[in-house]
């Protein structure tokens, strides 16, 4: 003879074997895991060694503002020359010849270096000490230089 | 053989099919055109201009071109590529493309994908914001129209695959949108909601509202938020190739976290696949496959959006024992010990045939499958039986008798492909929504002729060629006198009878009463009406027909069943596609829940308990003696309760207490068991009876099989883990049977069903392999896993190869009287499924259709002066309910209509009786004579204003493009860029 009912009792559980019951699943699952875990627990700890962790912590925990602010930001009219030149720059990187560049750029070195040398010398360049420098080899091909390049500069496509 | 035609593309020669568009043969072929309107499901749109080609020297769309032998096409022209460049330049003037934070980022947007593939560099024409709120005002999807392109896919799906008829574009306002009926917001629209527009629109201008600020990673933030990081990602992805790859890499991120798992609804019986997307427990959306067997791109509200129960906070999550005025919450190990030394106890008292198995409709076929093993092998009963004798049961019954197979004859298709449908007693458009749409689509586009039999004019009937409204309880005589008079003017199909079918002369004979003068008198069917149905089936070249439980939940649900089959083969109507029988399965299960077993005179594949062939077959893989005697079905069950023969019952997934007949006496039952025992998902007003309760797991927890009314078998997968606490059915009763001492060891539901196969001739070629992923098998399967979508092809499975027609008579069981006046008709709200213990937990579905109401008709009302909302009491000699009234032409006269979808006080089954199908026991739920009182004249209407049943419908074909390329502003792309040369 049973009526019908609807009453249901909750297994009575203490918070400490909720508890107990949470850690041996924990448990299990990180036995399993092990190796990860350990693993996990190295970057972790280098993170936290580098700082890291706290600036993350604190982004993460104001992540809506901080995105906020930086999209209001990134929005502002004086920063769309900004996306668009980094748009430019993008295409302008896969247009330029890399191998041609570091070569250029270790002569504007060596010219800044030499630039520095001579600007302790107080002496003033005539006329005569320019022709006179055109003799020098690495002058004249410091001259040569500049003329192909700006015949470069001004050539039409 | 089908003639082929050869297509010179771009300077190769590929063959094309007669009747193909030519983008149908360039995406065969592989090569490469732009499209975003046009989708394989749908057919040619031609709104968005993107696949233009050139053939024979002029550009035109590739999906509005049909192939010709001979055709010379080239899309790679410089013309062709520029007139493509324009239409898609037209397309990003009104889309903003902001992907990487747009919750439709998923890998599949068709506007991305397109643009990306095209190698579009940078938007030439700026986007143009549209002058439209974004509409949220419905229960599950919102549109934005500043979002839409207007390719017209929702409104096709709307208009010619659903057939709502709810969405169109207005084309002549100065910026065209998509409105719902006549321009009113979603919410109060016809919309049911049955999600396909969301499915198909090729971006995010309808999206699912459980997607909104889920999918991606960066999408859930504040509206204002939100809006400036549109317009950042717009400065820093303005269309540049390059910075697809941003969007593509949060995409592919995207996968990391949003499971996509296969699987199938479990609210009728279609059987409608689709892939669920999940974040963890949350289900994000559902998206049906162009792959998916049954169902292709569609689903119902139920199937699309009903998944809130799966994560109800009123889920069981342990096991409940009874104890005294409560139930207590026990541990696993406790509550299965409880069963197990409980069933051995009532096994030695009572003995085995004390128990009845009830298995669940709802279920895997494998859980059928444990469950009569549990209670053949480890209790030694054949009491065991499911809930198809609730509905179906009949119609299993009249196909024995005549063709020998219990199912449907073919498939949906074969359906959609029908010169003439005839539907009985089937609230189909809500009942089967889906299959519904076919027949509606067939009957609106492709000159399918539908007839509806039915006492209430449904969708379906509205729809209908010819409406008919026979006598409740009648349609055996209306079928028989339409047979009879086909014989009559010998249009019966002599030679298929000749070759196929027994029992002629004598079934001819049987016939004589069934006159015209006769059946118009019994049924009310007018004799010109009849003649014309005749005329219609002898003319037409495949006739299907389609019954539900408006036939077989009566006392002659078999007969009638019968009847129809009969009819079915005097016209030669099997054997071919397009025609035959379909019995509409109710429940996802119904048909496989039979299928493997729990049935009580049949093993899995109805091979019968008594054969000793058979039995021989089980009893050496399970190692016992079998009960060779049929068991008790449901409703023996019930009494033999009441006559103190059963002392336990074990009911897994179903509210027997509210889907049985005559709910009174059920429950009486009920509280006289010895021990009863409960398997369900929530504490179901059954399972307040109950003295164990084990705490299941839903459909997306699990994995197996389901069988669907076309007999296809279709895999399930896990789409998330068990809630913690409860656990798959199978598993469960694999518990009970170990305690009982029989340790089964199935690993997973992959273990049962090679042991059912092994064991079952019907599903020999049966394997999970086989089933992957979105194939499916339709029974019988051979070995070699050849299945049959079309039964009977080869002959009918008797001694003789030979079909047989089965006589009839008929006698009137059942009429409403001076007291007990009115008729109640029960069924289906499309919205709500069952009693309600499932879609009831979807707010979006109750705040539209937040209880059952009880449909009057307009004279009724009149003649008892009540008004909608009027509140009433019903009684029959069983009991009585009490509901609110929606007064409508749905119903006529004396006709009531009280959807059996509420488990509150209006709950039908406390009006319906003992009295059953005389041949299965089908309770005769359709059987109901009661009288009203009216409690209060009138009230607040119990369908809210905004449920779609007030909507106005707004009926045309596909999506009216040439209203588009009427516009002033309009010129086809093509002829500009020829013109700007």
């Amino acid at each position: 003879m049973a009526k019908a009912i609807s009453r249901i009792k909750k297994m009575e559980m203490t918070q400490e074997q909720i508890r107990a019951k949470k850690v041996s699943n924990l448990e299990a699952k990180m036995a399993d895991n092990a190796e990860s875990i350990e693993k996990a627990i190295d970057l972790i700890r280098t993170l936290d060694e580098a700082g890291t962790l706290d600036t993350f912590n604190a982004f993460v925990k104001h992540k809506e503002e901080a995105l906020g602010h930086f999209v209001t930001e990134a929005n502002k009219p004086r920063y769309s020359k900004t996306f668009e030149n980094l748009f430019e720059f993008v295409f302008l990187m896969g247009d330029l010849d890399v191998q041609k560049v570091r070569e250029l750029s270790k002569r504007l070195n060596q010219g800044l270096e030499g630039m520095e040398e001579g600007s302790e010398s107080e002496e003033k360049t005539s006329m005569m000490d320019l022709m006179k420098a055109l003799k020098d080899p690495e002058i004249n091909q410091g001259i040569t230089m500049m003329m192909h390049f700006l015949r470069g500069l001004g050539k039409k496509d | 053989m089908q003639e082929h035609m050869i297509i010179n593309v771009n300077g190769q020669e590929l063959l094309a099919k007669p009747g193909q568009t030519l983008i149908q043969l360039l995406n065969e072929a592989e090569v490469e055109v732009p499209q975003i309107c046009y989708h394989e499901a749908l057919g040619a749109i031609e709104t968005c201009d993107t696949c233009v080609v050139e053939v024979n020297g002029e550009l035109k769309r590739a999906c509005g071109t049909k192939v010709e032998a001979g055709m010379e096409v080239f899309t790679q022209k410089e013309l062709v590529q520029s007139s493509q460049k324009e239409a898609l330049d037209r397309i990003m003037q009104k889309h903003e493309l902001y992907c990487t934070v747009c919750d439709y980022n998923n890998g599949s947007c068709e506007i991305h994908n397109a643009m990306a593939d095209f190698g579009i560099e940078h938007q030439s024409k700026p986007f143009e914001p549209k002058p439209y709120e974004v509409d949220r005002t419905g229960s599950f999807y919102r549109y934005d129209p500043d979002q839409c392109i207007l390719c017209g896919r929702c409104v096709e799906v709307c208009q010619d695959i659903q057939v709502n008829e709810t969405l169109t574009i207005d084309w002549e306002r100065q910026q065209p949108r998509v409105i719902w009926d006549n321009d009113v917001p979603i919410d109060q629209s016809s919309c049911v909601n049955c999600g396909q527009c969301v499915t198909v629109c090729p971006c995010n201008a309808l999206i699912e509202t459980n997607m909104e600020g889920e999918a991606g990673y960066m999408t859930d933030h504040e509206p204002g938020l939100l809006r400036s990081m549109i317009e950042l990602t717009k400065k820093v992805e303005p269309g540049y190739g390059p910075l697809f790859a941003v969007s593509d890499t949060e995409a592919n991120m995207r996968e990391d976290r949003i499971e996509k798992t296969k699987t199938v609804c479990t609210y009728c019986g279609v059987g409608c696949s689709f892939d669920v997307w999940t974040k963890g427990r949350e289900v994000l959306k559902v998206e049906p496959q162009i792959d998916s067997p049954a169902n292709s791109i569609s689903t119902c509200v139920k199937g699309k959006f009903g998944w809130d129960y799966v994560n109800s906070d009123d889920r069981l999550t342990n096991p409940l024992v009874r104890e005294g005025d409560h139930f207590k919450e026990v541990e696993w190990d406790e509550a299965i010990k409880v069963v197990a030394d409980n069933f051995k106890r009532l096994k030695a008292e009572h003995g085995a045939d004390s128990m009845g198995f009830i298995s669940s409709s709802k279920a895997t076929n494998e859980e059928s499958y444990v469950m009569q093993k549990l209670a053949r092998q480890v209790i030694g009963t054949n009491n065991v039986d499911n809930c198809s004798r609730y509905c179906q049961s009949p119609a299993t019954k009249g196909l024995f008798r005549t063709v020998g197979h219990g199912g449907d004859a073919g498939s949906i298709e074969d359906i959609a492909k029908a010169e003439l449908v005839i539907t009985i007693g089937s609230n189909t458009a809500e009942s089967h929504p889906v299959l519904a749409s076919r027949i509606k689509r067939s009957q609106k586009l492709f000159d399918q002729k539908l007839y509806v039999f039915d006492l209430r004019k449904h969708e379906m009937g509205k729809r209908a060629d010819e409406f008919i409204q026979p006598a409740p309880g009648t349609d055996l005589v209306w079928l028989s006198a339409v047979t009879k008079y086909i014989i009559d003017q010998g249009w019966h199909d002599k030679e298929f009878i000749d070759t196929w079918v027994n029992d002629f002369e004598e079934y001819y004979e049987s016939l004589k009463p069934f006159t015209l003068e006769y059946a118009e008198k019994t049924t009310g069917i007018t004799q010109e009406m009849l003649k014309q149905v005749a005329k219609e089936i002898y003319e037409a070249e495949t006739t299907s027909i389609c019954w539900a439980m408006g036939v077989t939940q009566h006392q002659l649900g078999s007969d009638t069943s019968t009847a129809i089959s009969n009819l079915l083969l005097a016209t030669g109507n099997y054997k071919k596609p397009g025609a035959g029988a379909y019995p509409l399965r109710g429940h996802n299960n119904v048909q496989g829940c039979s299928d493997f077993g729990s049935m009580p005179n049949f093993f899995p594949g109805y091979e019968k308990t008594t054969d000793d062939d058979t039995r021989q077959r089980y009893e050496n893989l399970w190692q016992v003696d079998l009960p060779i005697e049929p068991g008790m079905d449901n409703h023996q069950m019930i009494e033999n309760i009441h006559e103190g023969n059963l002392k336990s019952m074990f009911i897994l997934g179903e509210d027997t207490g509210i889907v049985d007949a005559n709910i009174n006496y059920v429950t009486a039952g009920f509280e006289k068991l010895d021990f009863m025992v409960v398997q369900d998902l929530f504490l179901t007003k059954t399972a307040e009876y109950a003295d164990v309760i084990l705490p299941a797991c839903s459909s997306l927890e699990k994995d197996g099989t389901f069988t669907n009314t076309e007999r296809r078998i279709q895999r399930i997968y896990k789409a998330m883990e068990p809630l913690e606490g409860t656990k798959p059915d199978w598993e469960i009763i694999q518990l009970i049977a170990k305690e009982l001492g029989y340790d089964w060891g199935y690993e997973h539901p992959e273990k049962i069903m090679e042991e059912a196969a092994f064991l079952t001739p019907l599903f020999a070629g049966v394997t999970y392999n086989r089933l992957k992923g979105y194939n499916s098998l339709q029974w019988p399967v051979a070995p070699d896993g050849t299945d049959t979508p079309l039964l009977f092809e080869d002959e009918f499975p008797f001694e003789d190869g030979k079909a047989r027609f089965y006589s009839l008579s008929y006698e009137k069981l059942y009429e409403t009287n001076d007291e007990y006046d009115l008729h109640v008709n029960n069924g289906r709200l499309l919205e709500h499924f069952h009693e309600g213990n499932m879609t009831y937990k979807t707010p979006g579905i109750v705040r539209k259709t937040p209880n059952a109401f009880l449909e009057v008709s307009p004279e009724l009302a009149e003649e008892r002066g009540i008004e909608e909302g009027a509140l009433v009491r019903l009684t029959s000699h069983a009991g009585s309910a009490t509901g609110e009234v929606h007064v409508t032409d749905r119903v006529a006269g004396k006709e009531l209509y009280l959807p059996l979808n509420d488990n509150g006080k209006s709950a039908v089954n406390f009006l319906t009786d003992n009295r059953v199908d005389k041949d299965s026991n089908t309770p005769a739920y359709k059987e109901i004579a009661v009288k009203m009182d009216v409690i209060r004249k009138k009230g607040k209407s119990p369908v809210p204003d905004n449920n779609h049943r007030r909507g106005n419908p707004q009926p045309q074909i596909s999506v009216g493009v040439e209203r588009k390329w009427e516009r002033d502003d309009y010129t086809f792309p093509g002829n500009q860029v020829s013109r700007d040369g």
